[in-house]
C-alpha cells in the first residue's frame, strides 16, 4: 500500500492524550469504572459491538488514511507509550487505576489497534504471519478475557469446620483438615549475637554463635508436666500438643540445660536464658503443607471427592476449589479450613491467550537464533 | 550443613577462571578465553547443583539464590555473544557483573532457613525463576551494549544495533516465558492469573518497555540513540521489578511476592 498518509507518532500521542482527558472527564461525571456492571450479557454485547466496529473499520480502510494509520507502527508505538506511562503510575503510586476510565480507554485503544492489525494480517495470511498472529492475538485474548470477563467471575471464601457442610455457591463438605510442619528451629537471640538459627532435623547437635547446642530429648507432641508431679514435658497425643526439646547448651566451662518449646494455642512457650544474657527459643512451627479432604456437589449435578492443597486445586465442571487458609491461631491443630471457590466462564480465553503468547515467544527465540551470523570483529 | 558454607571454596576459583577468560579475550586468544570462561561457569553450576542436592530443594528462594543464578547466567550469555559476534569486551562485562553478584553473596549472603512455604512448593517454581534470571542476564547484556553504543557516539555500526535487537528480542521472549509461567502458577496457587500486585505491575511495565523498544526500532530505525535510551530505561524498570519494589513505600506490605 503506497500510503501518503500524513499521520505519524505525534497524532498517536495526541489520540492518547485525548483519551486520557476523556477518561478524566468521564471519571468526574460518571464516577469510576464499575467492572461488576459489565456482566453477561452486557459484556458479550460490548464484545460483539467491538468486533463489528473492527470489521467496519477494516472494510473502510481504503477510504480513510487514519484507519490505515491505525494498522501501522506509527499508531502502535505511541499507544504502547501511553499504556507504559499509566502502568508506571500504577506501579509507583499503587493508586487504583484499574477503575480509572483513562487507564481503561488507553488499553482499549491499544487492543483495538492490535486487533485491527491482526485482521489485516489474517486478510493477507501466509505461514510467515503465524508468529505475529500468535504474539498479537494472544495479547488481545488476554486483555478481552481479563477486562470484559471480570464481572462474570464468581469468587468466594468459605470457612468450614471439620464435618461441616455448605450449599452455596456449591455444595462442599469438609471431611478433615490436615497440616504438616517443618522440623522445629531454635533461635539464639541477644545483644551482639548474630541471631543464628538451627534446624532440628536429623542432627541432634549443632553450633550457633559461640554455643554448642545438644538435643537431649525431642518430643514432637508434648504437654507440660503438672507442677504437682514435677517439671519438664512429656508425650501427649491430643489436639493442642506442643513440640518440646530438652537441650544442653555449652560454651567452654559454661553449661546450662532446660526445656524449650514454641508452645501451642493452649500451652505457653518456654525459653532458655543463657549465662551471657542471650536467650534460646523455638520459632513457631512453619507449615510445610496443608490440605483439606472435601466432598463436592455442583448445582449442575456433578459430584466428587478430593484432597486439595496449596498449588493443587480441585476442578469440577466450571468450578475450581482452592485451599486458601486455616485457623492460624491453632496452627497445626486447626480444625477449620478456608477454601476459595472460583467459577470463571472466561478462563478458557485467558488460557488461550497465554498459550498463544507462549507459542509466539518460542517462535521468536527460534527465529532470533536462526538469523544469519554477523561478521566477527 | 548448608551449601553456602562451601561457597568461598567454589567462588574464588570460578571468579579467577572468569577473570582469566576475560583477560585473554582482549589478547584475541579465543580458545583460551572460551576454555577458561566455560570452566568457571561449569564450576559455578557445580556449586548450584551441590546446594540443590544438599538442601533437597532447588536453590531458588532467597535473593541470594537469584543472585547466584544471575552470576551463573551472565557468563553463559557472555560466552554465547562472544562465540556469535566476537566482541572482545563482552566477557569482561559478564565477568565484572558476575563477580559483583558473587561478592555480594560472599559478603552479605542473606542465608535464610530452607523451609519452603506451601505456595512456593510447585513445579512452576524452578522454570519461573530460571527463565527470568536468564532473560535478566540477556537484557543486562543489551543494556551494556546500549551504553557502549552511546559512549562511542557515532563510531558504532549497524551490526552493533543488530546485536542489541537480537539480545532484546531473545531476552523479551524469555521475559514472556517468566511472566506467563508466573501467571499459570498463580492460577494454580491463588486462583487468579493476574492480580496487579506491585511485582506484577512492574513486570508488565518492564515487558511493555521492551516491546516499545522493538516496535520503535522497526518503525523508526534511524532513531538510534533514542532506542538505546529506551533500553536503559527498560533496564531500570527491570531492576525496579526485581528488587526495587522492596524499597518502594507504596508497594511495601502489599506484594504477595515477598516470602
Amino acid at each position: 500500500m503506497a500510503d501518503k498518509d500524513k499521520w505519524k507518532y505525534s497524532e498517536g500521542f495526541l489520540v492518547g492524550a485525548v483519551l486520557f482527558i476523556a477518561g478524566v472527564l468521564i471519571q468526574a461525571l460518571a464516577g469510576p469504572v464499575r467492572w461488576t456492571a459489565v456482566a453477561m450479557p452486557l459484556n458479550l454485547l460490548i464484545l460483539a459491538s467491538w468486533a463489528v466496529l473492527l470489521g467496519v473499520l477494516f472494510l473502510l480502510r481504503k477510504k480513510h488514511g487514519w484507519i490505515r494509520w491505525m494498522m501501522r507502527l506509527d499508531s502502535a508505538v505511541p499507544a504502547v507509550g501511553w499504556c507504559i506511562v499509566l502502568t508506571l503510575v500504577l506501579g509507583i503510586t499503587a493508586w487504583n487505576l484499574l477503575s480509572f476510565w483513562g487507564f481503561v480507554l488507553e488499553y482499549a485503544w491499544l487492543a483495538t489497534i492490535i486487533a485491527l492489525t491482526c485482521i489485516n494480517h489474517i486478510a493477507h495470511f501466509s505461514i510467515r504471519e503465524i508468529p505475529f498472529l500468535l504474539n498479537h492475538l494472544g495479547i488481545v485474548a488476554a486483555l478481552v478475557a481479563g477486562s470484559l470477563g471480570a464481572a462474570d467471575i464468581v469468587k468466594c471464601d468459605i470457612t468450614l469446620k471439620n464435618g461441616e457442610k455448605t450449599d452455596s455457591p456449591i455444595g462442599i463438605e469438609l471431611r478433615s483438615f490436615h497440616m504438616d510442619t517443618y522440623p522445629p528451629e531454635l533461635a539464639l537471640d541477644g545483644e551482639g549475637k548474630n541471631n543464628g538459627t538451627l534446624a532440628l532435623g536429623e542432627a541432634s547437635e549443632a553450633v550457633t554463635g559461640d554455643w554448642k547446642v545438644a538435643v537431649l530429648q525431642h518430643i514432637p507432641d508434648a504437654a507440660p508436666i503438672p507442677p504437682s508431679e514435677g517439671d519438664g514435658y512429656r508425650a501427649w497425643f491430643n489436639s493442642g500438643a506442643c513440640t518440646a526439646v530438652l537441650v544442653q547448651v555449652t560454651n567452654g566451662a559454661d553449661s546450662v540445660s532446660g526445656w524449650v518449646t514454641c508452645g501451642s494455642h493452649i500451652f505457653s512457650p518456654a525459653e532458655l536464658p543463657l549465662p551471657d544474657g542471650s536467650v534460646l527459643s523455638m520459632k513457631p512451627l512453619q507449615s510445610k503443607g496443608f490440605s483439606s479432604d472435601i466432598s463436592v456437589t455442583t448445582p449442575e449435578g456433578l459430584a466428587a471427592d478430593d484432597i486439595i492443597e496449596v498449588n493443587r486445586p480441585m476442578k469440577i465442571g466450571h468450578w475450581r476449589i482452592y485451599q486458601k487458609g486455616y485457623d492460624v491461631w491453632k496452627g497445626r491443630w486447626s480444625d477449620s479450613s478456608t477454601l476459595q471457590v472460583i467459577r470463571d466462564p472466561w478462563q478458557w480465553l485467558l488460557d488461550l491467550g497465554i498459550y498463544m503468547l507462549l507459542a509466539g515467544a518460542v517462535l521468536n527465540v527460534l527465529m532470533a537464533a536462526g538469523k544469519k551470523k554477523e561478521v566477527r570483529r | 550443613m548448608t551449601g553456602w558454607n562451601m561457597f568461598p571454596c567454589f567462588a574464588l576459583p570460578f571468579m579467577l577462571l572468569w577473570a582469566g577468560g576475560a583477560a585473554v579475550a582482549w589478547k584475541g586468544w579465543r580458545k583460551a578465553a572460551l576454555t577458561l570462561t566455560v570452566s568457571g561457569t561449569v564450576l559455578c553450576f557445580a556449586f548450584i547443583l551441590m546446594m540443590w542436592l544438599s538442601d533437597g530443594v532447588p536453590p531458588l528462594r532467597t535473593m541470594g539464590h537469584t543472585r547466584l543464578w544471575y552470576a551463573f547466567f551472565l557468563p553463559v550469555i557472555g560466552t554465547m555473544v562472544y562465540v556469535r559476534w566476537g566482541y572482545r569486551w563482552i566477557l569482561s562485562f559478564s565477568t565484572m557483573m558476575a563477580v559483583m553478584f558473587t561478592c555480594i553473596n560472599l559478603f552479605k549472603p542473606e542465608i535464610h532457613s530452607q523451609a519452603l512455604v506451601p505456595a512456593l512448593q510447585s513445579p512452576w517454581f524452578a522454570p519461573h525463576v530460571i527463565v527470568y534470571m536468564f532473560s535478566y542476564a540477556l537484557l543486562g547484556a543489551a543494556a551494556i551494549m546500549a551504553v557502549y553504543i552511546l559512549v562511542r557516539n557515532g563510531k558504532e555500526n549497524d551490526s552493533d544495533y543488530e546485536t542489541c535487537d537480537n539480545l532484546v528480542r531473545t531476552g523479551l521472549a524469555f521475559l514472556t516465558f517468566g511472566m506467563l509461567f508466573g501467571a499459570l502458577w498463580a492460577k494454580q496457587a491463588w486462583g487468579m492469573c493476574w492480580s496487579w500486585d506491585p511485582k506484577e505491575t512492574w513486570a508488565a511495565t518492564t515487558w511493555f518497555m521492551y516491546l516499545y523498544y522493538l516496535h520503535l526500532r522497526k518503525s523508526d530505525p534511524d532513531a538510534h540513540r533514542k532506542a538505546m535510551w529506551v533500553i536503559l530505561a527498560s533496564f531500570c524498570c527491570l531492576q525496579m521489578c526485581w528488587w526495587g519494589i522492596s524499597y518502594l513505600p507504596s508497594a511495601r506490605g502489599r506484594s504477595v511476592h515477598v516470602y
